[in-house]
């Protein structure tokens, strides 16, 4: 009997990493690296989260889909910032704007392509191992769960009571017509709520979970691939230290 | 908890069972006595509210995690499981609920079915084993990845039940598991037990819906206002003329006891897979002599070329074209996430079509508010708009909002009585049945005085009275001439309504037509799954008499024909 993984392929070999070597490389090392780096040398960490990219087998328009709204903000922030308060020529002030957006950007995407990269299970797992009890690490799981489901509930409540004469516009001028609306919605989510935390409440009942039982904990495995990735991220940060501590020994 | 328990399980013993819940006076479980012997299948079933699921809950022990009260044992091979810890019970019993939504409480299919054994702290590779075991022939390798939002509801319930097992269970209790289910995903249940019956696992299931199960099932129990009325063979339960007066007879069994006045076998059907088998044989080249529910020829909803696709790509409707006619009862058939949904969604004006147009009375749907006095919309969970603390009230919420309160009362009172529940104004309506639920549910949308009803499957969850009432009054209101279009997964509802049957499969209508074009399409074992009996029976009927019969027709030219008449 092998290990669960060789059952269930993972999506890419980024996938498969050790949520330790995900968490190292993408919310440490690289942040470090993006926010120590000079200009001229940005596009290395740039490159090496673009090479991740790639193996992960993530569509661009998925990534872009949960990730515009950020980067967009923060390199339009940035440059308005920039432009306001620093010194220097319009250019400059403009070049350093675009270049702190892009520093912020980098750590952005980083850290999201670390949420598209990472199963949910591993979140409540990594706090186990972290000494955390299990019941956070369950409670956790359990509450996202939650959110889809509850969300179709409620969707399921506003269509049947706009269907049975719920209207927003009778009840501008109609205090009671508006308590009695409101009241129409909120009391069937609430009921959905409590459905919907009871059923998942009785389903841990029903598998046997005790919050204060001992649980197994999933093995932990560092795989070749961990160490690799991991060295190669220290390796830049290491150029790029050795950089800042002696620019004179480059010469580009 | 020793192993040596789970070797020596067998069966399952309840004695003088008494349950109450915490705070209330009245026992909800009163002197319950039945036993289950290994590797049988038991069927329980009684009205909504009558304590099945109780039963299941106090088994598996879950009273215990509210402090219901109880007294007398439950055995199992003769251990009082009273007396072992709720969260060991697992590795005897496993219990799957109504809903596999919320059965499911991790991100991946592997992680359900490997939780229960990683929860009793078992070493990481005797997890992995129970639980490749107990996903064995139940659950595809390549399910087992996937989150359980972008499983279909039959998929879901599979992982419920090797979740269930993952501890070796050798009892599963499961409480209404069809009631999500489309009839293939009925059909597919059927097989995993069958499949959990070979292996020696004894099973008891609680259900509204017997139809599936009866055939195999070794006892039928019948529980009202939390007692045993009945218990014994499905035969003997189903054909003693007391013991269904509180669920209502199923059709097949009502042929069945019509078959047995006039011919007394030791066998007689009770169920359609029966009847089917003795009904003669019917030559394919089958006659229409006339059609029946001819429309008005006023349109009233149109569909042209019109598709959907929800945003995360899915493609719900695919270039569909409908006319529907005034008058006319429309079925909309299909197994889970086929389109139907969607279709009604978009009749409602809650999704907008990327392509084509609909017109509803000849206008695009706007908002659904605008549409409400025009369209009564029944959804499928009856909970989804009570919110008053009176029936009385809820029921009067629409004409306070959409119409004046002239002669209000009057008005209520008179829908609570087409509905049967004239008697209940002052009841909180979240102690009603769920079958009076669904009741009071059709008056708060009949008050508004629709053109057109749509009711999303409306035999969810209730028993056969429940079925045949909001059946009649379906009929009597097609016949003030108005609209009703109805999801549903039960053909027998569409057929004996002579409804016009759409059915849906991948987002597009691949069948549009009446009850006769249906019984003569070829492709309906693609859909129909559990109800192909029944499907067969009534087209062996219908080629008899050249038209789709009525119940009191259908009944009497079966058992003519089984009696040799």
């Amino acid at each position: 009997m092998g290990d669960r993984f060789d059952i269930i392929k993972p999506v890419s070999k980024i996938h498969d990493l050790n949520l330790w070597t995900k968490i190292i490389i993408l919310l440490m090392i690289f942040p470090c690296t993006v926010f120590l780096s000079p200009p001229q040398f940005l596009i290395i960490p740039i490159c090496f989260l673009f090479c991740l990219f790639k193996v992960s087998h993530i569509t661009f328009k998925s990534f872009w889909g949960s990730s515009k709204a950020y980067i967009i903000f923060f390199l339009l922030g940035s440059t308005i910032f920039s432009l306001a308060f620093e010194s220097g020529d319009i250019l400059s002030r403009f070049l350093a704007g675009i270049l702190w957006g892009a520093r912020f950007d980098t750590v952005i995407v980083s850290s999201i392509f670390l949420s598209l990269v990472t199963d949910p299970i591993e979140i409540p797992m990594a706090l186990f191992r972290m000494g955390i009890p299990h019941k956070y690490g369950i409670t956790l799981m359990v509450s996202l769960r939650m959110i889809p489901l509850i969300r179709n509930g409620i969707y399921n409540v506003i269509i049947a009571q706009k269907a049975r004469g719920l209207n927003w516009s009778f009840c501008i001028v109609n205090p009671y017509k508006l308590i009695l609306q409101i009241m129409s919605l909120a009391v069937p989510c609430v009921f959905i709520a409590l459905e919907t935390s009871v059923g998942l409440s009785d389903t841990l009942f029903a598998r046997g979970y005790d919050p204060y039982g001992k649980i197994t904990s999933l093995p932990l495995k560092w795989k070749y691939n961990d160490v690799l990735i991991i060295f190669i991220a220290i390796a830049i940060l290491l150029f790029i230290l050795f950089y800042k501590i002696q620019p004179n020994k480059f010469t580009l | 908890m020793s192993g040596s328990i789970i070797a020596l399980m067998s069966k399952l013993e309840l004695i003088d069972i008494n349950y109450r819940f915490p705070d209330s006076n009245n026992w909800s479980l009163s002197n319950v006595n039945f036993e289950i012997q290994k590797g049988q299948l038991a069927i329980i079933t009684g009205p909504s509210g009558s304590g099945k699921s109780s039963i299941l809950r106090i088994i598996r022990g879950l009273h215990r995690e509210i402090n219901g009260e109880i007294s007398g044992q439950i055995l199992v091979d003769g251990y009082n499981c009273n007396e072992i810890k709720t969260n060991r019970l697992g590795s005897i019993i496993g219990i799957v609920f109504q809903n596999p939504s919320y059965q499911l409480h991790q991100p991946r299919a592997i992680d359900e079915i490997i939780s229960a054994p990683l929860y009793q702290g078992l070493p990481y590779n005797e997890c992995l084993n129970k639980a490749f075991k107990a996903a064995n022939g139940l659950v595809d390798d390549a399910l087992l990845s996937k989150n359980p939002s972008s499983l279909s509801l039959g998929q879901q319930q599979r992982v419920a039940i090797s979740a269930s097992l993952s501890l070796d269970a050798e009892l599963l209790l499961c409480d209404e598991p069809f009631s999500y289910l489309d009839s293939n995903g009925i059909l597919e249940l059927k097989k995993v037990i069958l499949k959990l019956l070979d292996e020696g696992k004894t099973i008891l299931i609680a259900t509204h819906d017997i139809e599936p199960l009866v055939k195999i099932a070794s006892k039928l129990i019948i529980i009202n206002q939390g007692k045993v009325v009945a218990c014994d063979k499905p035969t003997d339960v189903l054909l003693s003329k007391k013991s269904l007066l509180y669920i209502g007879v199923p059709l097949a069994i009502q042929i069945s006891r019509i078959i047995q006045e006039t011919n007394i076998n030791d066998n007689p059907p009770i169920c359609w897979e029966d009847i089917a088998k003795l009904l003669n044989p019917i030559k394919e080249d089958f006659f229409i002599k006339s059609f029946i529910n001819k429309p008005r020829n006023e349109t009233i909803i149109s569909f042209e070329n019109v598709s959907y696709s929800y945003p995360e790509g899915v493609q719900a409707i695919s270039k569909f074209n409908l006319q529907i006619q005034k008058g006319q009862i429309i079925s909309l058939l299909g197994p889970n996430g086929s389109g139907k949904s969607t279709l009604v969604k978009l009749i409602l004006g809650f999704l907008r079509p990327q392509e084509g147009t609909i017109r509803v009375f000849g206008k695009k749907p706007t908002k659904l508010r605008d549409l409400a006095k025009y369209i009564g919309y029944v959804s499928q969970n009856p909970a989804d708009i009570i919110f008053e603390t009176t029936v009385y009230k809820e029921c009067a919420f629409g004409p306070k909002v959409l119409s004046s309160k002239k002669n209000l009362e009057e008005i209520v009172i008179t829908e609570l009585s087409k509905v049967g529940l004239q008697n209940f104004l002052k009841r909180d309506p979240r102690s009603l049945s769920g079958g009076e639920q669904r009741l009071l549910n059709i008056a708060c949308v009949l008050i508004n005085n629709p053109e057109i009803l749509i009711l999303d499957e409306p035999e969810f969850g209730l028993d056969v009275s429940h079925i045949t009432f909001i059946e009649n009054l379906i009929r009597s209101f097609a016949e003030l001439g108005r609209t009703v279009i109805i999801i549903t997964h039960k053909f027998e509802l569409a057929a004996f309504l002579n409804s016009n049957i759409i059915l849906f499969s991948k987002g597009e209508s691949v069948f549009t037509g009446n009850t006769i074009e249906f019984l003569l399409a070829p492709f309906h074992n693609d859909f129909l799954g559990v109800e192909d009996s029944f499907y067969k029976c009534l087209k062996n009927v219908t080629h008899t008499l050249g038209y789709v019969p009525d119940k009191e027709k259908f009944k009497s030219v079966i058992a003519n024909q089984i009696n040799g008449g």
